[in-house]
């Protein structure tokens, strides 16, 4: 490990080293390569195009990574303790109460058959020993929280509910059990843009106003920058770039270059955006 | 010319008090790239169904391409060639059982095109395809290769019309700059006239020479360039 490790502190809540995704049909091809990173209470921003392995490494995170996958890494500390090699029992307590993951489509993400309330209580009973009027009490106050304060809503089943008040109800589950760190991968690309600066705001305030930190994972560079204080850029599976959310665009990486200059606008009319192409290592303009 | 002229132009589905499109009036010109804009449910996708034919029912005045079809007919002729569509999301306007070179080659052997599989293999070159892509499924694509499939498949025919919605919005922000990119160098080689369906007002201000803001089945108002520069 050399000096460059983004966001090194002295104690990170979660602290990443060497982390490695295989196919097990293919040991020779790493489809997460060696990538390292710390997050602590801060918002840190995962970037990259599809299938750079951004929703790979949060699923490694949470310890979801099935056959034919494996994964390995010389360290995976989560507040101080070894997530390699952690019994499937020790993994569904983290899961949840320690560590959550919101993900991008509520729609596949919720449980069909239960109501909304339901579904929050279910995340309470399942992680302790709580009496049902304080577990109501909970779950009334915490749909409050991501602005579902209506009862008729916590009676509501998923797919009553739109696109954006899913994504409000997943993110109160993965928050009712007051994690420390918060995974939201591509939280806002199922929803409308006109809601998904609503969406990431209310993360981000509920993710400061408990002290938790959150690593969000997005293609969009320009909409992570507005929302996290530092960047990791993830490109075929390793971490190219990094550094403050404030000096991304002056980041010189070829890569980052292209994710940031690609975003079409008026100024950009008559001209080809351009394209990152690998075989050459820069931003190229040509056509494919 | 005009590609598209639309007079009082209205749909009403059943079932709904208000017009999803309510007699709207619009004239694009021919080999003009024109932008449409608005909220959900304003009526811009029902616009672009209406102009390709896939819904039939509506009222007023429509002409298309020097041609006057008629509500509640299918388009017969050049017309059904002469425009084409590109759907927001690849996967469901793919056959899920059909490989790309089933679906590339379907039309062409339905226009009875001479020497369809170099006609294939040349329109796969010109999305940025490779050759071996030809053999496989949409599933065993990535959301850029799909929607680059289906360009192909829109530009196979030779439209003069090519009506995109929200083409690039189920991609990231790369793909998204890669399938602009091709989109505005098939509109030059094929001299198309481009109407293009977004919610993404950066998209729209990039490709469009004019663009239209649509609220509540209404053109609410029109963007010539120098609004659309503005655009950041």
């Amino acid at each position: 490990m050399t000096a460059q490790i983004p966001g090194m502190t002295e104690h990170p809540l979660l602290s990443v080293r060497g982390l490695r995704i295989r196919s097990r049909d293919n040991r020779d091809r790493s489809i997460v390569d060696s990538i390292s990173f710390d997050v602590g209470i801060e918002r840190v921003a995962l970037v990259g195009e599809s299938g750079a392995g951004k929703s790979l490494t949060a699923r490694a995170l949470m310890g979801l990574i099935d056959s034919p996958l494996e994964v390995s890494a010389d360290r995976l500390q989560f507040e101080g303790e070894d997530l390699r090699g952690l019994s499937p029992t020790r993994w569904a307590r983290l899961r949840g109460e320690r560590m959550s993951l919101v993900f991008q489509d509520a729609r596949y993400a919720l449980n069909p058959v239960l109501s909304v309330g339901r579904q929050l209580d279910e995340m309470v009973s399942l992680h302790g020993r709580v009496p049902a009027g304080e577990r109501r009490r909970r779950v009334r106050e915490m749909l409050k929280a991501v602005g579902l304060g209506d009862p008729r809503l916590a009676r509501g089943y998923p797919h009553q509910l739109s696109g954006g008040m899913g994504q409000r109800a997943m993110l109160a589950m993965m928050l009712i059990n007051g994690p420390r760190l918060l995974i939201a991968d591509e939280p806002t690309s199922a929803l409308d843009a006109a809601l998904r600066d609503q969406m990431l705001d209310l993360i981000c305030e509920s993710v400061s106003i408990r002290g938790m930190g959150l690593l969000l994972i997005s293609h969009d560079l320009h909409q992570v920058v507005r929302y996290c204080q530092r960047v990791l850029v993830m490109y075929r599976g390793r971490i190219v770039d990094a550094g403050p959310a404030a000096d991304l665009a002056r980041s010189t990486h070829p890569y980052t270059r292209a994710l940031w200059d690609c975003v079409p606008s008026g100024r950009t009319h008559g001209m080809r955006l351009p394209v990152f192409d690998a075989s050459e290592g820069v931003g190229s303009t040509s056509a494919s | 010319m005009s590609a598209i002229r639309a007079e009082s132009l209205t749909v009403q589905f059943e079932g709904l008090d208000h017009p999803v499109i309510d007699s709207l009036d619009l004239a694009v010109e021919e080999g003009e790239t024109f932008g449409l804009v608005g909220p959900s449910g304003c009526g811009k996708s029902t616009l672009l169904r209406v102009l390709a034919g896939v819904n039939r029912r509506w009222q007023g005045g429509l002409e298309l391409l020097s041609r006057r079809p008629r509500p509640r007919r299918r388009y017969r002729g050049e017309l059904r060639r002469e425009i084409q569509m590109v759907f927001q999301d690849p996967f469901a306007s793919l056959h899920p059982r059909h490989t790309v070179s089933r679906a590339l080659l379907e039309p062409l052997r339905l226009l009875g095109t001479k020497l369809p599989l170099d006609r294939m293999l040349h329109a796969l070159e010109e999305v940025g395809l490779k050759a071996d892509i030809a053999s496989r499924y949409p599933h065993q694509l990535s959301g850029g290769q799909r929607q680059r499939v289906a360009i192909a498949r829109a530009l196979l025919p030779g439209p003069r019309l090519l009506l995109l919605d929200e083409p690039t919005s189920a991609l990231d922000m790369s793909a998204q700059a890669e399938i602009l990119n091709l989109l505005v160098t098939a509109r030059h080689v094929h001299g198309m006239t481009l109407m293009l369906v977004s919610h993404d007002m950066g998209v729209i201000a990039h490709m469009c020479d004019r663009a239209a803001v649509m609220r509540s089945g209404k053109i609410d108002r029109l963007l010539g360039r120098a609004e659309l520069d503005i655009v950041s």
